[in-house]
């Protein structure tokens, strides 16, 4: 009998951090007036970007007669893109770093200030086992 | 979730006693010149720090209160905190909380006047996410004055880790 997968529980930062964005592929088109702002940070600013991030690969392919737009794959195996037509190189370094510093996660809202698994320390009250209430 | 009885009954014993020590928290100043509270338990204890230490470490887990930006969340290791946008600080940095209020164990707390000393205490936080939230939509209306407005924000926000939260001897 084969013995069951046991996942194990990642805790990202705890021991060692892991960035969790592994590669980002810009797509653009050469003659269309949408990708104009992404050709120009393709040339200016990408490739100090790439340096300055090694562990993210970084791919640009031509895309003909489609809009540019960014995708980023994450180690979750999920991918976030973002379509950059008609933006200002400054405005597709802020999609860039966004996507960089996401997880693969779906975008959600936090209810808590805190999210935790860890079992409460003080334990759950009970009225057995406290002081008695008094007036 | 399943409370089981027969192990509470187990500690009740200990758990009775450690029930009114629980609720004495013993008071200790940030400042050096601090004066001993007066302990509310009735276990006759030596007051020194490192006495009241010894008593928090031989305990088993701990949690902290920590209080970031002036707000306070209540935390152990390995949680996320989640933060509205940090923005001098990037991923893979590791912070070290210093403003603690409390910093206590299952039967016993320290309570910092304003925080616990930072001698007490070895708390740090990474940085592991700076994500984009969902849309919140706010959406405000008074009948019957053709008044209606509705607000759209994506908030920002920075995902800590604790790493690590020790108390020292």
């Amino acid at each position: 009998m084969v013995a069951p997968m046991v996942h194990p529980v990642l805790k990202n930062g705890v021991g060692a951090f892991i960035p969790q964005c592994r590669r980002l592929v810009f797509h653009y088109c050469e003659r269309s007036g949408s990708s104009r702002g992404m050709i120009e940070y393709l040339k200016k600013d990408l490739i100090q970007f790439a340096k300055e991030h090694p562990h993210v690969e970084v791919i640009v392919t031509p895309r003909p007669s489609k809009h540019p737009v960014i995708r980023g794959l994450y180690l979750n195996g999920k991918d976030k893109v973002v379509c950059v037509r008609n933006m200002e190189p400054t405005d597709i370094a802020g999609k860039v770093a966004l996507l960089k510093e996401s997880s693969g996660n779906r975008m959600k809202v936090f209810k808590k200030p805190v999210i935790s698994t860890t079992e409460s320390v003080r334990g759950i009250w009970s009225p057995f086992h406290a002081a008695p209430h008094k007036i | 979730m399943l409370r089981s009885f027969t192990s509470r009954m187990v500690g009740a014993a200990q758990r009775t006693n450690s029930a009114v020590t629980a609720s004495a928290v013993r008071l200790f100043s940030a400042t050096s010149t601090a004066t001993q509270a007066t302990p509310t338990s009735s276990t006759a204890s030596p007051s020194t720090p490192s006495s009241e230490l010894s008593l928090l470490r031989n305990q088993l887990r701990y949690y902290a209160v920590a209080e970031i930006k002036n707000r306070p969340y209540l935390i152990t290791k390995n949680d996320i905190i989640v933060l509205d946008r940090l923005k001098d600080v990037k991923l893979g940095d590791v912070i070290e909380l210093n403003q603690i209020k409390e910093l206590g164990s299952k039967d016993y707390a320290i309570q910092g006047a304003p925080y616990v000393s930072s001698e007490y205490y070895s708390i740090k936080a990474t940085v592991i996410e700076q994500p984009k939230g969902k849309i919140v939509e706010t959406f405000k209306k008074k009948r019957r004055k053709h008044f209606q407005r509705r607000y759209h924000i994506k908030p920002l926000h920075t995902l800590l880790r604790v790493s690590e939260l020790e108390v020292k001897a």
